[in-house]
């Protein structure tokens, strides 16, 4: 999908975030104009992202688990 | 069903006229009589999403999904209208709309595929957001600012259920579908078909023409012109933005990179061929 209010693709975001990973929240106020657009992209960027294993708090849970 | 879901979604963001208005930090200084003149031809366009609604609940009477969700739709849209008009109320009342002004832009629109205005109206809502953060930044006086930011957001939601609802119409019927949406995708986003390229730019009566547009019946049918190019500035940036918005969620759609309309165009010629060729072997494998 496309963020018109941030615009930016979905990938291009989630590229961004796989690169430079935030906790989730961080990643909508730093990667996106959700906050201050329509926030309607927020629930399935948050989706996309925890699916693609994006989200660095649950994937630092399962390091921890893991050891 | 998409409505209840959407009617939540639209509820949540729903903000008040009275109380989500700054409207003690006016700043007259901070305005001119031709940006008042904008602020009530937007008011006036806003009410055109009257007949719009009209003909988006007559084409549509097979869907009684979509006929709810365009409930909450039209009283978005109408709010809108009100909110510029409350402005000029308060701050420059000799500005205000007429009854009659208003009245003129409610005129019937001949019927149309559903679909294809379903995929006009989400390049439409796509467009408006930018031209309303656009606006946002070419005024200064913090009220009107903040009026603009809130609806550019409005239009954005919008132009998101109209996605659902088009992801809904490829899933039911795939050949129609695709048909339609990458017809108004190319007619939305090249600049040479279509100058101005928004709803209320296209002829919809033809008993009516030439003043069959919403434009053409404003008071002043040249405003949005001088507006965009003037004014506002809506340049090639911008342009380009409001291209990507389209053709960057035209392509989570039909599941194809679209850098442009010419793009665009080649999926269409490749695909669909090929989708109604399914579809005919489809049709006679039932028989």
């Amino acid at each position: 999908m496309y963020c018109i209010c941030s615009n930016r693709s979905f990938d291009d975001i989630l590229s961004q975030q796989r690169a430079d990973p935030l906790p989730l929240d961080e990643m909508i106020t730093s990667y996106t104009s959700c906050t201050s657009g329509c926030g309607s992209c927020i629930k399935a960027l948050l989706a996309e992202a925890e699916i693609s294993g994006l989200d660095p708090i649950a994937v630092s849970k399962l390091s921890v688990q893991e050891a | 069903m998409l409505y209840p879901a959407l009617f939540d979604q639209l509820e949540m963001a729903r903000w008040s006229l009275h109380s989500d208005i700054p409207w003690n930090q006016f700043d007259g200084s901070k305005l001119t009589e031709r940006q008042l003149h904008g602020i009530k031809m937007n008011a006036i366009l806003e009410w055109s999403a009257m007949p719009t609604a009209e003909m988006f609940l007559r084409d549509n009477e097979h869907d009684t999904d979509f006929a709810a969700f365009i409930s909450i739709w039209f009283f978005e849209e109408q709010k809108h209208s009100l909110a510029l008009i409350e402005y000029l109320r308060r701050f420059a009342p000799e500005l205000m709309p007429t009854e009659a002004e208003l009245a003129a832009v409610r005129f019937r629109f001949d019927a149309a595929p559903a679909l294809d205005s379903l995929a006009l109206h989400f390049c439409g809502e796509v467009r408006l957001n930018h031209w309303y953060r656009c606006a946002r930044d070419y005024h200064s006086e913090p009220v009107i600012r903040h009026i603009y930011a809130t609806l550019a957001s409005d239009e954005a939601r919008h132009a998101r259920a109209y996605y659902v609802y088009m992801e809904r119409a490829l899933q039911r019927n795939a050949v129609e579908a695709f048909d339609s949406f990458t017809k108004i995708g190319m007619l939305m986003t090249n600049a040479r078909l279509n100058k101005a390229m928004h709803p209320t730019n296209l002829h919809v009566n033809k008993a009516l023409y030439p003043q069959d547009t919403v434009n053409s019946r404003l008071p002043d049918p040249e405003w949005l012109e001088c507006w965009l190019s003037d004014e506002i500035r809506f340049d090639p940036d911008w342009e380009r933005r409001v291209e990507a918005g389209v053709l960057g969620n035209l392509s989570a759609l039909l599941g194809a990179p679209l850098k442009d309309s010419h793009d665009l165009r080649c999926l269409r010629r490749a695909r669909l061929t090929a989708l109604q060729a399914t579809a005919s072997s489809d049709a006679l494998a039932l028989t």
